[in-house]
């Protein structure tokens, strides 16, 4: 009678940003372990999934040692890529660069070429079939959770096919060193039990056996490992470990298994959400990371001298990293830290092509950014970069301030929109955003969003016009609304006009709201300000009136009343800002979360400008002022994580 | 949506704006666009260079459109340059040709200055043989070409310097060497007639072959 085979996928996994050093030692500890298992067990054989740059971390004497077993045929190579992309939110030639890049790694490090591709989180594209195709990779390897349910007990693989192209899948149980502890062997039995069809003559169990290389599980790690091996050792009359291609050569395929595009959300069997990405276009930042990364993705490839853009790809694959979207416990784009990561990496790489490009006293771009089918007006000079998403409200989405390589408008909000897309009047952390609201309106009606909404201008659109001079650029936005005064709409316009000058790190802006009609009307303008900062929880970031510096400004409600000029800042990224306002004004200051969250997770922080209007027949109200954006010392040295 | 189809990006490159378009220019895109340019222009900038390139398709009416910001542009003391070699532009231009400045790319465009021109002969070059140089190679070649005909100066300055000081010693050695043979005739014509006498023996033409 034949052996059954097991397929031991041993895939050592990083999600969350380390310092270079951490991670070196962690990947060093985990090849030392599976040379330790390759030497201890000389008859099971192991299959190896890792990312290019893993390979590049270990210490050339542990490389040597597992080019040796690979050349015994113990352990056959699989890969990611050069990191782990999210195959559905890159674009194509970036996903083929990353598999290139990732393919040279293995084959200087490794000494051969990776025999199979491991879609990180399953994250399965069928229209990418062509590119692994293209690169040589023979088999991939994606979660069982993927199939259709009566299909995920049967032991083997199965072929896809997609417009005409094909290749191999196998499907694997994802299993964590903790959750087999003890009780594997049985488990092991349980699935062949469980595939009781029984027409193939040697079944196949492929087990994707996580190892989390921090720091914390890595003994448990280690010992998972060890103690897999020796179980697989044990069962050696019944069943033997193979590698995937062995299998490949010499058996046949189940059947043909269509698969869409897909995701696992968590590493291991749960089924997996249908529309994913309506779920991630379902909050602010996500988006706009994925965006700004589409972006620049774009500008390199539309490069026909690309060889000083050539660095900046490999960033680019660390900013695709799949870790740095789906959220988890320790990474995602809802954690501060990988958030601001990702715009660091971005608003650098951008700043070095625009620096490249030459070009003086700024630049202004009318461009689909966001990829929602509408314009936005993207203002940059040497020191600022400025988004405005004019259909919406004409707020500012992004205000990158290039010295410090920072997003001040990176604040998430964890309120789900309504309806899948990047940015939602009134819900998103954005800047400028014009409320007109009942004169009495309190901050703190105001804060808990119980203020009645008179206008229609926080989320109408507005008309644009672009200004450009030698030495300046202008977008002046404009739009005639109204504002609703009892049981009438009274016609009302603003025009709002934000400026860069020169190179300078300054963002002047002037408000100008016009009555139309003959009848005088009476309300509150409220500006709505919300900068992002990762010392609000830390108590690091302050505000700053005329002398008096005013911390915890994650606690409450901070009132400013007639404040000509204010400062916040935070040494915790480096950066402080400062307005200045023609005339004065009320400002309220709070913890921007969404009414019911716990003001202590806030991470960014609401600005209010607000003043009673009162607006004559024909009459018209002007506001004019500065935001200065100035370096401060960092609080801590900069780490450089990978 | 259409009439927002087309990407535009605007920049100041020394005195001119230069106008990025990008994506296809339909006619629901030209009065937005008329605009933007128009308030370019009364904005007081006088150079317009606008890159077509990357424009994947173009309706008639857009180039007339241009035509009539060209008319308003040279009225004003301005000129309008365009940018572009791509197979649909170039056919919706093919009529204005002799009307419009067209170039294929940024780098053709007339810089002036020796290093302009420089800058300019060196691509046609590049173009016509193939070889291109990137800018360090091209200065550590200049740099050694350099050093080569600065040596060769020395070299030539040592060696005339060499020659000069031999001419001068000959000359002078010429010169002894006359005086020389004139004093020996000298003393052989006072001699004679002791030689004649007998007095004295000639060693002198007796050692002489």
């Amino acid at each position: 009678m034949k052996r059954h085979s097991i397929a031991f996928l041993i895939h050592p996994y990083k999600n969350s940003l380390v310092p270079k050093n951490t991670f070196r030692d962690a990947v060093n500890t985990f090849a030392q372990a599976l040379i330790d298992i390759g030497a201890s067990y000389q008859n099971i054989r192991l299959n190896v999934v890792m990312p290019g740059y893993f390979l590049e971390a270990i210490d050339p004497m542990l490389l040597l040692q597992l080019r040796e077993m690979h050349k015994k045929g113990i352990v056959e190579w699989l890969t990611t890529g050069y990191t782990e992309p999210f195959l559905s939110f890159s674009p194509q030639w970036l996903l083929n660069e990353n598999l290139r890049h990732g393919i040279t790694s293995f084959q200087e490090y490794a000494g051969d070429r990776p025999a199979g591709f491991v879609p990180p989180f399953s994250n399965w594209e069928p229209s990418y079939i062509d590119v692994l195709s293209g690169a040589g990779i023979q088999y991939n390897v994606v979660s069982r959770s993927l199939l259709a349910s009566q299909y995920r007990s049967r032991l083997g693989y199965w072929v896809t096919e997609f417009a005409g192209s094909s290749t191999v899948l196998f499907p694997v149980h994802s299993v964590y060193p903790s959750v087999v502890a003890g009780g594997m062997e049985s488990w092991i039995q349980e699935q062949f039990a469980a595939d009781a069809a029984g027409n193939v003559p040697v079944k196949l169990l492929c087990i994707d056996f996580l190892c989390p290389l921090l720091s914390q599980d890595m003994a448990v790690t280690q010992q998972g490992l060890a103690e897999a091996a020796a179980v697989f050792d044990r069962l050696l009359l019944n069943y033997q470990t193979i590698r995937f291609t062995e299998f490949l050569s010499s058996n046949t395929p189940l059947g043909l298994m269509y698969l869409p595009q897909s995701l696992v959300l968590r590493r291991d069997d749960s089924d997996t959400a249908p529309h994913f990405l309506n779920y991630l276009h379902s909050f602010d930042q996500v988006g706009i990371v994925q965006r700004k990364l589409m972006d620049i993705a774009d500008n390199i490839a539309s490069r026909k001298e690309s060889r000083h853009a050539e660095p900046y790809k490999k960033t680019l694959f660390f900013v695709a990293d799949i870790n740095r979207y789906i959220p988890s416990k320790s990474s995602g784009f809802t954690r501060l830290r990988d958030r601001m990561w990702c715009f660091e990496k971005l608003i650098d790489i951008e700043h070095e092509l625009q620096q490249h490009d030459g070009g003086a006293g700024g630049r202004i771009r009318i461009a689909d950014y966001l990829r929602n089918g509408s314009k936005s007006i993207i203002m940059t000079n040497k020191n600022l970069a400025v988004y405005i998403d004019h259909k919406n409200g004409g707020s500012v989405f992004e205000i990158d301030f290039r010295r410090r390589r920072y997003n001040v408008c990176a604040g998430y909000n964890p309120s789900r929109h309504a309806l899948p897309m990047v940015i939602e009047p009134g819900l998103s952390y954005t800047m400028f955003v014009d409320h007109l609201v009942d004169t009495a309106t309190q901050a703190a009606q105001f804060r808990a969003k119980n203020a009645a909404e008179l206008g229609d201008f926080y989320s109408g659109a507005y008309e644009y016009k672009i200004k450009k001079t030698d030495t300046s650029i202008k977008a002046s936005l404009h739009r005639q609304g109204s504002l609703l005064l009892g049981d009438r709409n009274c016609p009302l316009s603003i025009e709002k006009m934000l400026g860069l000058e020169k190179d300078q790190p300054a963002l002047p802006f002037v408000y100008q709201i016009t009555n139309n009609s003959l009848t005088p009307y009476m309300f509150r303008l409220a500006v709505e300000l919300t900068f992002s900062f990762p010392g609000i929880g830390a108590n690091t970031a302050y505000l700053l009136d005329k002398k008096r510096k005013i911390t915890g400004l994650k606690d409450g409600l901070v009132e400013l009343p007639q404040a000509t000029q204010w400062l916040i800042g935070d040494s915790a990224c480096g950066v402080m800002v400062l307005c200045t306002l023609q005339k004065p004004v009320d400002v309220w200051c709070f913890p921007a979360v969404p009414p019911g969250v716990d003001p202590q997770q806030a991470e960014a922080v609401t600005l209010v400008l607000t003043a009673p209007i009162t607006l004559d027949g024909s009459g018209v109200w002007s506001l004019m002022g500065k935001l200065q954006f100035k370096r401060q010392a960092l609080a801590e040295k900069h780490i450089d994580e990978i | 949506m259409r009439s927002e189809a087309l990407d535009i990006t605007i920049e100041s490159r020394g005195r001119s704006i230069w106008i990025f378009l990008s994506g296809p220019f339909h006619a629901e895109q030209v009065p937005s666009m008329r605009e933007k340019i128009a308030g370019l222009i009364d904005d007081g900038n006088r150079h317009l260079v606008v890159d077509l390139e990357n424009v994947s398709d173009i309706d008639e009416s857009a180039t007339q459109m241009f035509l009539a910001l060209l008319n308003g542009m040279r009225g004003k003391g301005g000129d309008i340059w365009l940018i572009f070699r791509n197979e649909n532009v170039s056919k919706a231009f093919s009529p204005f040709r002799s009307i419009f400045s067209i170039y294929p790319d940024a780098h053709s465009l007339p810089s002036g200055g020796l290093f302009g021109t420089l800058r300019r002969r060196s691509r046609v070059l590049a173009r016509k043989t193939g070889i291109r140089l990137s800018r360090p190679v091209a200065l550590t070649l200049l740099i050694a070409l350099f050093g080569w005909i600065l040596s060769l100066i020395f070299i030539i300055h040592i060696q005339g310097q060499r020659i000069r000081k031999q001419e001068t010693e000959i000359r002078s050695l010429t010169e002894w060497n006359r005086a020389t043979v004139s004093e020996i005739r000298e003393l052989q014509n006072r001699l004679r007639p002791l030689e004649q006498l007998g007095i004295l023996k000639d060693t002198l033409s007796r050692k002489s072959p």
